[in-house]
């Protein structure tokens, strides 16, 4: 298994560690409901170094990624970046991205289930179209996630440095010598930033980041903060039938900047699903594969922490509104919920 | 370390049998609950439900999975741990004692030979780990 740099600190924290496609990531480290109000009350840190970073540059980096992904490029202003979804040529999603621009590059984040997918399919663009581009995947770097509504105080606190950013932009910041770069984006719905560090540095960040107080906290917590933000994960929401208007995500779809790949199944898709959510009434959980009774299978479910119930999404074809009942089928009993338009939490960030 | 408890019969499902007379006790290990994590729900049987063993009685779901409860033993329900279903962090906290789930009359009491002391259970979790 691929190890992060920060593997003995999450086993001198004694984390539960887990198979996590193919990288041994911590699960939990204190547990879960502790780890995710953490996030939502304090702050907490992830080990997010698994995602895959990779810094594109050369002449034809613009027009290789105006190809290859669904929303515009140019939009982007220097140390800013957007959410966007990479196609295959007939239009199914291969993966949920990141983009932002640095200055003369910009940096993907691309999910680490994908990664190898990824990187045949952009070697595989680049041949074809014959672009002048350099593809520098970034295995020397790890990635800190600091979620939460302390996550600035910290931060400024142990980088030594004022933090004023909008969300989805990015600064540079210089920290024991080493160019850093903080980036305010995250997976939890909180205030937040992911710094993008070296492997050599990145358990000292870690360590003075938990003695400022912020709460270790693993995929486990990571995925129940990111249902209750109704944020789409690929392989549950994201999957190859569904297109970005499904999602809720119309608004990344850039037809106006010409030609992508994929860009015709878009044109063309009815946009007739919709992604809800589903708040039960019952006690008990939910899970993805669950039935939703003449609706479709939940794709994402848990119990949520901040709700105190259990909390999951699924696409309906179906026009519903808040409120409307509806009836999971949980180990082949009926149970009682009902539809809540996402996120589940409406809750406020500071901007 | 887990924490196993001398006296007290266990099952390869983790899960323990405190006896007394005919009546057993019945719940999770610390092992366990520890590898559920933090516990949400819990469904029980009802009272005078009978089982024979092995048979799965009902089902713990903690944040990030679910897993079936079965009776080591075969009986008849006797007692439901009410306070577990109210707060299933219970069986987190305190799975030998607070957390225990059902309490059953025993109808073979021969069925506890094909359970662990807390001896070979701590050899067979020292073979997981």
């Amino acid at each position: 298994m691929k190890k992060t740099a920060l593997n003995e600190e999450h086993k001198k924290l004694k984390a539960k560690m887990v198979d996590f496609a193919g990288w041994e990531m911590p699960i939990q480290y204190a547990g879960i409901i502790q780890e995710h109000k953490a996030v939502r009350e304090k702050v907490g840190i992830f080990d997010v170094s698994h995602m895959c970073a990779l810094d594109v540059s050369g002449k034809s980096a613009y027009d290789f990624l105006q190809l290859v992904t669904i929303n515009d490029v140019s939009k982007l202003k220097d140390y800013s970046s957007q959410y966007s979804m990479i196609l295959d040529k007939e239009g199914n999603i291969l993966d949920d991205i990141i983009v932002g621009k640095v200055d003369d590059f910009y940096r993907l984040v691309i999910n680490s289930s994908n990664a190898d997918k990824i990187k045949k399919w952009f070697a595989l663009v680049k041949q074809e179209n014959k672009f002048e581009v350099d593809l520098s995947y970034r295995d020397d770097l790890s990635i800190i996630a600091l979620q939460g509504p302390k996550s600035t105080e910290v931060l400024e606190k142990v980088l030594g440095a004022k933090i004023v950013l909008n969300s989805f932009c990015s600064m540079g910041i210089k920290w024991n010598g080493e160019d850093i770069s903080v980036s305010r984006t995250g997976y939890t719905g909180e205030l937040g930033y992911e710094v993008f560090i070296s492997n050599e540095l990145a358990s000292k960040l870690w360590q003075m980041l938990i003695a400022h107080d912020a709460e270790p906290a693993g995929l486990g917590a990571r995925d129940t903060l990111r249902i209750e933000a109704g944020l789409p994960l690929y392989g549950k929401e994201i999957v190859s039938d569904v297109t970005a208007f499904d999602m809720g995500y119309g608004w990344i779809v850039s037809f106006s900047k010409g030609d992508f790949l994929g860009k015709s199944k878009l044109v063309n898709a009815t946009k007739e699903k919709k992604l809800f959510g589903c708040i039960l009434e019952d006690k008990g959980v939910l899970r993805d594969g669950y039935e939703v009774v003449g609706h479709g299978k939940m794709t994402s479910g848990t119990f949520s922490p901040t709700l105190n119930t259990a909390i999951g999404m699924f696409y309906s074809e179906k026009q519903l509104k808040d409120n409307d009942s509806l009836s999971v089928l949980i180990r082949g009993k009926e149970f009682k919920g009902r539809v809540t338009s996402l996120p589940f939490l409406k809750k406020e960030i500071n901007k | 370390m887990s924490m196993i408890i001398e006296g007290l019969y266990y099952s390869e499902e983790h899960e323990w049998v405190k006896v007394e007379g005919n009546m057993a006790t019945i719940g999770i290990t610390d092992y366990a609950q520890d590898a559920l994590g933090d516990i949400v729900f819990v469904e029980l049987p009802n009272i005078d439900d009978e089982f024979t063993q092995m048979d799965e009685i009902g089902v713990l779901e903690s944040v990030k999975t679910v897993s079936n409860i079965y009776v080591p033993v075969s009986g008849r329900i006797v007692e439901v741990n009410e306070a577990a279903i109210e707060d299933p962090a219970l069986i987190n906290s305190s799975p030998f004692d607070e957390g225990w789930l059902v309490k059953m009359e025993m109808y073979e009491k021969s069925e506890l030979d094909d359970l662990n002391s807390s001896e070979e259970y701590e050899e067979m979790l020292g073979e997981e780990e």
